[in-house]
């Protein structure tokens, strides 16, 4: 079983690179994965560890993935604050594994890793004025604010294999909520 | 190696909420949830799956909500598994919109698909776009979700539909606002089940679905001075003062699919018409109700002229069993208030819609006597005209007035060789399958020969 440091250690020497092949892996400290394609045996996170796992990255885990202990695995989104060419291209993390098992207690969690504020598809209205910023839409309208002026983000996305990113709150500063993020585990 | 999701904990993609702000600034909105996506073999635990919106940031001019920041919308979830191993989490809230500025952003969409039998779940809240042909095994709409269906909508369920816990359908219209090519389009959406049920606290809603305020075949007109009248479909609208009558009446009492019309706008907003529903089921077991009714005109202040009311829209069921306590509703709106003691300044109540059922067994349905195509009151008899209401269970009585002619029989040969669309007779098409063939005929020639009681 590979220990945290020389997870850690393979990264780092890795890089971004494709597949980075590991065998049973246990998180036990805080720790974080570069964007990669991760191949697993048995990926086990525990002791109230969280395990980040940046944006773009695909785990393909063989076996079983287990969160327990209060163990936690935080994904985290890739092009979150602008379009790239054009487009918003935001991904999370996917993971496929045989078997995935999230104990009480313990969780999987892409809160607030979506759009920055003021970005995305459906990114909250606002304007030079000191209106105030309307939500960030998604699967739904943005709820607008309690002046009603700037209109609400506009929904987007399929219902049936939701892939994107959510969209910041108006307007594009530090203090707009940010989208949830995309999980797509199989 | 089996293939299993055990969430007993929790999988999370939520919005974060906006930041708060001193008085005279300006608040942030809250991000919109995001995705989760999962794909399993097995699916089990007690545990939930969230993409709630986040909350607007709150603004510093306390105690008033007016200036905090919009909330963010929910996200989507999609679980699709193969087999329920005893899954407890469909029901937790799971795609909430945040709340912002006093009130909640819209729900995200969250389903649940068996991929086995193509069930859906839906247990917060879903829509399908206009125009979407949709088909599944079953579905189950419960804990108080919302399922919305756009104008146009197909959707076939090939067993149980089940609506219940106080959930809502809610059937949108299309092209309800102006003519298409110079003709009047509108239309609702259409459901085909096998086994329909809509429990007592549930219903299918297409009020206010109907066209917009002026507009439609049976929409009143305004001279721009007196109150206006009321719009037409199923009965006449009610009318104004000065010129202002109510509008016409047009559709079919035996196959009614089109919206109502909206009322004519004066010194405020008039009703909208109601929408329209289409049902074709084996069974349908309503013990809730199925409602498209006109919207109320807005109220004005003394000698402002006040606004019609929609006319009520359209309930076309076709069912082979038809039972339940709950009733069906295509009522008009009411006249907008005027301002001015007393109701001589009101505007014209909406005409009642259409509502026709086509059913073989009637299995006791309350709604016979309890269903409603009421015209929407107005001021000073000028309330809209009752609409049609016709509970058809006699084979070959196109038209349901509770006998089979000739001209009826002629109508179902017609059918039969595929030179009329089987809309003309719905009541010929007994087993519902949309199609008339000879025995049918033979059955309606006898209710021709012995009286549509005798069978």
């Amino acid at each position: 079983m590979l220990g945290v440091p020389l997870l850690a250690a393979a990264l780092t020497m890795g890089g971004a690179a494709e597949g980075v092949s590991l065998g049973n892996v246990t998180v036990s400290s805080d720790t974080d994965w570069v964007e990669a394609t991760y191949e697993i045996e048995n990926l086990t996170v525990t002791n109230g560890a969280t395990l980040t796992i940046a944006g773009g990255s695909t785990v393909n885990v063989a076996g079983a993935t287990t969160i327990t202990g209060s163990g936690r695995i935080l994904l985290q989104g890739k092009n979150t604050s602008g379009q790239v060419e054009g487009q918003w291209l935001g991904v999370g993390v996917t993971i496929n594994s045989t078997d995935v098992q999230v104990d009480a207690g313990s969780a999987i969690s892409a809160d607030a890793q979506g759009y920055l504020g003021g970005f995305g598809p459906g990114s909250g209205g606002s304007d030079a004025a000191l209106h105030g910023g309307s939500g960030g839409g998604y699967g739904g309208v943005g709820g607008r604010a309690g002046d009603d002026f700037n209109a609400g983000g506009a929904a987007y996305g399929d219902a049936f294999a939701p892939v994107d990113l959510g969209s910041g709150g108006g307007p594009t500063s530090a203090t707009a909520g940010r989208g949830g993020e995309q999980l797509h585990s199989m | 190696m089996t293939d299993t999701l055990r969430l007993d904990g929790m999988i999370s993609a939520n919005g974060s909420e906006g930041g708060s702000v001193a008085c005279s600034l300006a608040a942030a909105g809250g991000g919109s949830g995001g995705s989760i996506f999962i794909t399993t073999s097995t699916l089990t635990g007690t545990g939930s799956v969230t993409a709630h919106g986040g909350a607007g940031g709150v603004g510093g001019c306390f105690p008033t909500v007016g200036d905090d920041g919009g909330g963010g919308a929910g996200g989507r979830i999609a679980v699709l598994y193969a087999h329920d191993g005893g899954f407890a989490g469909f029901t937790a809230p799971s795609v909430s919109g945040g709340i912002g500025g006093g009130r909640a952003a819209p729900p995200g969409t969250a389903v649940f698909l068996n991929t086995e039998t193509n069930a859906l779940r839906i247990s917060q809240h879903l829509d399908f776009a206009p125009d979407s042909v949709v088909h599944f095994g079953a579905v189950t709409v419960d804990n108080q979700a919302t399922l919305v269906l756009g104008g146009g909508v197909q959707l076939t369920v090939d067993d149980d539909f089940d609506v219940t816990q106080g959930a809502t359908l809610f059937i949108e219209g299309k092209q309800r606002d102006g003519q298409i090519n110079g003709q009047w389009s509108g239309a609702g959406a259409m459901i085909t089940a096998g086994n329909m049920r809509i429990d007592a606290e549930s219903r299918i809603s297409a009020n206010e679905q109907g066209y917009l305020a002026g507009l439609g075949p049976g929409a009143s007109a305004w001279d721009g001075v007196n109150t206006a009248g009321g719009a037409g479909y199923g009965g006449v609208g009610g009318s104004g003062n000065g010129p202002n009558a109510g509008g016409l009446t047009y559709g079919e009492a035996s196959a009614p699919v089109d919206l109502g019309s909206g009322g004519a706008s004066a010194h405020s907003s008039a009703g909208i018409g109601g929408g329209a529903v289409v049902l074709y089921t084996d069974t349908l077991l309503l013990d809730g109700v199925i409602v498209a009714n006109g919207g109320n005109g807005g109220s004005v202040g003394c000698s402002l002229a006040a606004p019609g009311g929609g006319s009520g829209g359209s309930i076309l069921i076709v069912t082979r069993v038809l039972t339940g306590d709950g009733s069906l509703h295509a009522d008009g709106g009411a006249g907008g208030e005027g301002g001015c003691t007393g109701g001589g300044d009101d505007g014209g109540g909406g005409g009642g819609g259409r509502i026709a059922v086509h059913y073989t067994v009637d299995d006791g349905f309350a709604g016979v006597t309890t269903s409603s195509v009421n015209g929407g009151a107005g001021g000073a008899g000028r309330s809209g005209a009752p609409g049609t209401l016709l509970f058809i269970g006699c084979l070959g009585d196109c038209n349901g007035d509770e006998r089979v002619t000739v001209d009826e029989l002629v109508r179902m040969v017609n059918v039969a060789l595929g030179t009329i669309n089987v809309r003309a007779c719905l009541a010929g098409d007994g087993d519902h399958n949309r199609a008339i063939v000879v025995n049918k005929i033979v059955g309606a020639v006898n209710n021709a020969l012995s009286g549509c009681g005798a069978r």
